[in-house]
């Protein structure tokens, strides 16, 4: 089990893709890596919705690498576009150890990624 | 010319007086010179998009002689349509006198009187302190204030307007009736409310903290009607569409109200079927009846029923609210829920069979880009075709159509990026035939663009041109927004398109986030084009 989280996790993170949320290089992890603390920093990720399950997704950012977002912060918050397969959004929130995105915000955001704001 | 120099004369006296103006209004009937006003979105309550008192632009003239002459820095974005009075009597700054004036009002609660001929800032007032990103929403400018193009009763000489304002903490709307010479309250401002029954008998109050004020204003009926839809369709339990009214002599809200969801519970708690058109005014007919297109409710696609929730529909309002009328509603009301493919991303536009004849017709489309054409005698309920047959396709519509008639009634469609004009045939049976397109004028937020038409008169002969405003294609910064452009087309196709005979540059959009679909409207009066963007007007004439 540890080890499929493991492999889960590596996944995860190198489909990220977005440096300045990581602290690895080359999508390459070692397992202290992967247990360091969240940060507490919030992340703004633009992307595409795919795969609902509740009020979970995963998003495909502007690289074409995958990540997984947990939405219901934002949706208890009322801050929650109505999610659905192609949608693009911008997600605000802060990472946990497994790097799941939690999302304070989900805006809708331009289908054109040139419109599309940094990611932070 | 003539109407050239009576505009211009009019400004050469130092300190004209309001009898001048009125002598200038009949030397103006007399010599035929008729100075167009701008009173309301989209030029009339038919929302037609349609200027047909243009004689100065010709587009001959367009192609030989036309540019940008004034750009007029402003305090914040603007998302409403500029307003038009070719003759005001200003008593307030320091350019007192009558006035050609051009209204221009921000996002930051801010109007301004700009003379319109000389690109001179006669006078501009703030109305207050606007909300900032309302619930978080990107889906708009940094603030929210003046949100939805006001309207102008020139008989009264009054300026109808509904500032969002943050008041003890919360954000608050209000109606304001404005002096169109000195922007002075004719009376006290009114804080918007509202309530109405749901279906349980409960009450249910409006909270102006989860809606967005965003459709122009109409005045009818002695009325002034505003719409209400959602900031990013969030805090769908506290947010549905509305529709409000007031009298304009006295600002009291009409006794009743249109909330398009009145259900008690929804599987996901969403129930919206907002009113936001982007930012097209609500349209009204003849008999005072009001037009309105709603958009998506609860993702569950199961809780439409014509009756307690009218999502995405085009809806008839009786003129005092109390009753729906009539509405037409796709047969994928489900499909459209499940997707938030809102029908009401669109505006409605009511369109006569034939020149300065009552309206027949409606027409409307929204995000799928379907152009339903509908009879205003029965709009139809729910139906897969509309009175036209199967719905023609016109790209994704956050967007409004334009009409003109040249002896025939053309539909100007302007989803996607591409303009496409259409003839309305009434005979042997009524449909929109397709004329011709434009080439891609671009625009990479969603599809969809607005356009305005002048021409002289209403024959074949009349010269048509269709204006359009393009969306940016890159989000830009705040001291360098995306540019946006305005576009010219000779509204007679050569063969099946439509002939570009002008492009430039007219502004430019930040989108810090997402910043909504820019509602970029070209303005055409008295020889003068107007486009107001972020922070910005522009004004176009003959150099």
């Amino acid at each position: 089990m540890k080890a499929r989280l493991g492999i889960i996790t590596v996944v995860l993170i190198a489909a990220l893709g977005v440096a300045p949320l990581l602290s690895v290089a080359a999508g390459v992890v070692s397992r202290a890596q992967s247990n360091a603390a969240p940060s507490a920093e919030t992340h703004h990720i633009s992307g595409i919705v795919h795969k609902i399950h509740g009020a979970e997704f995963s998003l495909e950012n502007r690289n074409g690498q995958t990540m997984q977002v947990d939405a219901s912060p934002a949706i208890q918050a009322d801050q929650c576009a109505i999610l659905y397969e192609g949608l693009a959004v911008s997600v605000d929130g802060t990472q946990d150890k497994q790097h799941v995105l939690h999302a304070q915000i989900v805006n809708r955001i331009k289908s054109s990624r040139a419109m599309w704001p940094a990611d932070k | 010319m003539l109407c050239k120099t009576f505009l211009l004369r009019k400004h050469s006296k130092a300190k004209p007086q309001a009898a001048l103006a009125a002598v200038l209004v009949l030397l103006g009937l007399l010599t035929g010179c008729k100075p167009a006003l701008v009173l309301t979105y989209h030029y009339d309550n038919y929302r037609s998009g349609w200027n047909h008192d243009e004689s100065t632009l010709t587009s001959a003239k367009v192609l030989s002689s036309f540019g940008q002459l004034y750009n007029i820095p402003l305090d914040d974005q603007v998302d409403v349509q500029p307003l038009i009075v070719p003759i005001v009597d200003v008593s307030v700054g320091s350019k007192t006198g009558v006035h050609n004036v051009v209204y221009i009002e921000t996002e930051s609660n801010t109007i301004y009187m700009i003379d319109a001929v000389k690109g001179d800032v006669l006078y501009s007032k703030n109305l207050g302190t606007p909300v900032p990103t309302p619930l978080g929403c990107n889906n708009n400018g940094p603030n929210v204030g003046i949100d939805g193009t006001p309207v102008i009763d020139s008989k009264a000489l009054t300026m109808y307007v509904i500032t969002y304002t943050m008041e003890g903490g919360n954000p608050t709307y209000r109606l304001h009736a404005l002096d169109i010479g000195s922007l002075a309250e004719r009376m006290p401002s009114v804080v918007v409310t509202a309530s109405h029954t749901l279906s349980n008998g409960t009450t249910f109050n409006f909270q102006a903290k989860y809606q967005r004020q965003r459709p122009a204003l109409l005045q009818a009926n002695g009325n002034i009607y505003a719409g209400f839809g959602s900031f990013c369709d969030w805090g769908g339990s506290n947010s549905r569409g509305w529709v409000l009214g007031w009298n304009a002599s006295s600002l009291s809200p009409l006794s009743a109200n249109q909330m398009n969801d009145t259900q008690v519970s929804e599987p996901n708690g969403q129930f919206l079927s907002s009113v936001w058109m982007s930012g097209s005014g609500l349209a009204a007919d003849s008999s005072g009846s009001v037009y309105f297109v709603t958009g998506n409710s609860d993702k569950s696609g199961t809780t439409y029923d014509g009756v307690t929730n009218i999502q995405e529909s085009v809806v008839k309002e009786a003129s005092d609210l109390n009753k729906v009328q009539s509405l037409f509603t796709p047969a994928d009301v489900a499909t459209l829920d499940q997707g938030d493919t809102d029908f009401g991303s669109g505006g409605v536009i009511l369109l006569p069979k034939a020149f300065k004849q009552d309206a027949s017709f409606g027409a409307a489309a929204g995000k799928d880009g379907n152009l339903y054409l509908l009879d205003l005698s029965n709009l139809g309920g729910k139906s897969a075709t509309g009175i036209g047959g199967t719905p023609v396709s016109v790209g994704g519509c956050w967007c409004a159509q334009s009409y003109f008639y040249d002896g025939d009634l053309h539909i100007v469609s302007s989803g996607g990026s591409n303009l496409i004009l259409w003839k309305l045939q009434t005979s042997p049976s009524v449909s929109l035939v397709q004329q011709a397109t434009s080439g891609s004028i671009g625009g990479s937020q969603d599809p969809g663009f607005f356009t305005s038409v002048t021409s002289h008169g209403a024959k074949s002969s009349s010269d048509p041109i269709i204006w359009a405003v393009s969306r940016p294609d890159v989000a830009g910064t705040a001291s360098s927004p995306g540019p946006i452009y305005l576009w010219a087309f000779k509204g007679q196709p050569s063969g099946s398109s439509l002939t570009q005979i002008y492009k430039a540059q007219a502004g430019g959009w930040y989108t810090p986030g997402d910043n909504a679909n820019a509602n970029l409207v070209p303005v055409i009066a008295n020889g003068r084009v107007f486009v107001a963007s972020y922070k910005q007007l522009r004004i176009f004439g003959l150099n």
